[in-house]
């Protein structure tokens, strides 16, 4: 195996509340190589993007990190605010949701690509103008020529997005953090800007973080894939493993809510409950009280993440057979 | 049944204008041109099509939120697109909607009871002070609350709880339509199920009439009995469910159901992004033609010059796309 490009150890994030402290995100490691796309899927608030937004120093101001993060022999979490910028530019980029968070609505498209080059690559006149033409048509931006000179107004949702990851990209970054990047679009916009993504990956070898809560935008990309639950890894693996052959409780649940258009339609199986906020006390399994399969044992004792099964890593006492059924019909509500 | 039980809506057309400044006629945007559809009792009709193509629009014009170029919509046989304002709102009552941002759509300084009680309030003023607590509370079990939620703020609850409280006020004066406008898009996937499964149940339980519009199509191939393809405010498709997923006629709708993905890697593997061009064109000046034909793998010069007709097929589907209608069977 090729030494990982990205290494996090017992990664905490915390936020101080008016209603009392918030643990966002509880020990969490992992690792992930060139070329590699990580898949992180969790529900609302489990603090997927937190995990992330530590890394680059993006966390609120009433936030706090703790633990390591090695990026390319250095660990994020130490580094001085200057030194982070210069991380953020060359290293590690982000792309998020809503592409307008990166784009300045006054001024032009090619302004706003030559003006990072000029800032991180010292690039200047035609090189820049020439390079940005290169970068638009690297995401793929049709007519790219003519639309240097556009305003972010004057592109569709999907456009814009493909404009920021080719910003995300002007200073060819070893790792992409694409934080939903794709849930505003339309379906048939989306699969094109993953393409985009897939093809990066390929001929760059570009790391990728993919934030989502779509397993399907997981299965088209990832290789590992990451499932957090109330800030805690609970099931780590290769994407066949846990999507194929999920072991958590929490992983069998969300499967089991999904209808799939690929697959015969069945009857979708809730999981009951909600998830926790960051203020209930951390005592034994955070899923215990939706968990259909929780014992005593399971609010008690914190199940550690391990390979119990001989595949991949789990966080639960009890973890799901293959070709057990996913939820137990009687605790569906 | 009567064949005119549920609602049925008949050449719907909708325009805003859009202001180009003061000294310019205002132009037009044509958000839904000929819209024709049926929901009967007991049946969920699926509305898809991606951002921009009229289904929001769709939901106003049915509740009279949103005045109608043309077109008439009916509901158990009465047109109420054409009733006086006083007279619609005797039958308001009997349509309901469930939004999208479940938080949002709930006053935070009114308590659960009274939220879900405003509908009484308005429509059934005679009820005393305990027939309407009776009827909250009846709604909120079918919906799965507890009645001790009852006195507390919309805060307090998470989105799903808040949905489940949106769904009580829509069904607490016991409607027959049902219009659910990206009722569950907002929602975590656990929280999704647990709402889709609770519509289900209270179409079964009240033999509601759905509309629901979303824009994911695994979703509403869960949900809907029928299905209805928009695209710039036209329909482009319609079919039962199982027909439209099994055999996709119209290029656009192969092209919505081709780019949905699986949670199955190996299906991923080979699944090839279907061929669609472009973006959406702007709804102010609709493509002539097919409005799909810019973006259309299979066009045709004619596609750019005469709007297809929406044929009817033998089994029931109906297609506006000339090159899929040639293949359409002689009718039996
Ligand atoms: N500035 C802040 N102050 C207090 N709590 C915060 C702050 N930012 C985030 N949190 C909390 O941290 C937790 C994790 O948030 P995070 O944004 O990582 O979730 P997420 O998994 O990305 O959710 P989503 O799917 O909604 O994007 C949540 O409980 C959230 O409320
Ligand atoms: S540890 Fe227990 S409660 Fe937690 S997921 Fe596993 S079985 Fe369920
Ligand atoms: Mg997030």
């Amino acid at each position: 195996m090729t030494e990982p490009l990205l290494g996090v150890k017992h990664l905490c994030v915390r936020f101080s509340s008016p209603s009392g402290p918030v643990l966002a995100v509880n020990d969490v490691g992992f690792s992930l190589a060139a070329g590699e796309v990580l898949g992180v899927v969790g529900e609302s608030g489990s603090g997927k993007s937190q995990m992330f937004m530590a890394l680059g120093g993006l966390l609120a101001g009433n936030g706090r990190a703790t633990g390591e993060a090695w990026l390319g022999g250095r660990n994020l979490l130490g580094l001085t605010e200057a030194e982070l910028n210069r991380v953020r530019g060359r290293e590690l980029a982000y792309v998020f949701q809503d592409p307008m968070t990166a784009l300045n609505p006054y001024r032009t498209i090619s302004a706003q690509i030559t003006e990072l080059l000029r800032f991180n690559r010292g690039m200047d006149g035609q090189a820049a103008r020439a390079e940005a033409l290169r970068l638009l048509e690297r995401v793929r931006i049709p007519e790219a020529r003519r639309r240097l000179d556009m305003f972010p107004h004057e592109f569709s949702g999907g456009m814009r997005q493909r404009v920021t990851i080719a910003m995300a990209l002007s200073n060819n970054p070893k790792l992409l953090v694409a934080d939903e990047p794709t849930t505003a679009l339309d379906v048939t916009v989306q699969i094109q800007v993953l393409d985009i993504l897939e093809e990066l990956r390929r001929e760059q070898g570009l790391a990728v973080v993919l934030i989502t809560h779509d397993m399907g935008v997981v299965a088209r990309l990832a290789h590992k894939v990451m499932v957090v639950y109330a800030g805690t890894i609970v099931e780590e693996g290769s994407v066949e493993e846990v999507l194929l052959a999920p072991t958590h409780p929490y992983t069998t649940g969300l499967l089991a809510s999904m209808p799939d258009i690929r697959r015969p339609i069945r009857a979708i199986t809730p999981i009951p409950g909600h998830p926790p906020d960051g203020r209930q006390e951390r005592v034994g399994c955070m899923f215990a009280p939706r968990c259909f399969k929780a014992e005593p044992v399971c609010r008690a004792e914190t199940p550690a993440l391990a390979a119990r099964t001989g595949r991949q890593r789990q966080a639960c006492h009890f973890p799901v057979a293959e070709g057990e059924a996913p939820l137990a019909r009687a605790v569906a509500s | 049944m009567s064949p005119e039980a549920g609602l049925v809506v008949e050449n719907l057309s909708v325009s805003y204008a859009i202001s180009r400044g003061p000294f310019r006629r205002a132009d037009e945007l044509p958000a839904l041109r000929d819209v024709d559809l049926t929901i009967a009792p007991g049946r969920t009709l699926g509305v898809v099509g991606e951002s921009g193509c009229g289904k929001s629009t769709l939901a106003r014009a049915i509740l009279r939120l949103q005045s109608l170029k043309g077109g008439v919509v009916r509901w158990n046989g009465e047109a109420i697109s054409a009733l006086s304002e006083p007279a619609f709102r005797r039958v308001r009552p009997q349509m309901q909607m469930v939004f999208q941002d479940p938080v949002a759509s709930l006053n935070p300084r009114m308590r659960v009871l009274d939220i879900i009680a405003e509908p009484l309030a308005t429509h059934r003023p005679e009820l005393s002070g305990a027939q309407r607590r009776q009827k909250v509370l009846e709604a909120m079990e079918r919906v799965g609350l507890r009645p001790e939620m009852a006195d507390r703020f919309p805060h307090e609850f998470s989105g799903g709880q808040a949905q489940r409280i949106g769904i009580a006020r829509a069904i607490v004066l016991e409607p027959g339509l049902l219009i659910c406008d990206e009722a569950v898009s907002a929602l975590d996937v656990s929280i999704r199920a647990q709402v889709l499964v609770l519509l289900e149940k209270l179409q079964r339980e009240m033999g509601l009439s759905i509309l629901f519009i979303s824009h994911d199509l695994s979703v509403v191939r869960q949900i809907a009995h029928d299905i209805l393809v928009l695209y710039l405010g036209r329909v482009v498709e319609q079919a039962p469910r199982d027909v439209l997923f099994a055999t996709p006629r119209h290029p656009y709708t192969q092209a919505l159901i081709g780019s949905v993905l699986s949670a199955d890697p190996r299906i991923e593997k080979a699944h090839q992004s279907p061929p669609i061009g472009g973006d959406l064109p702007s709804p102010i000046d609709p493509p002539p033609g097919c409005p799909f034909h810019t973006r259309c793998p299979l066009a045709e010069p004619i596609c750019a010059q005469a709007m297809p007709g929406l044929e009817t097929w033998p089994d029931g589907g109906r297609v506006a796309c000339h090159v899929a209608n040639r293949e359409r069977p002689a009718a039996a």
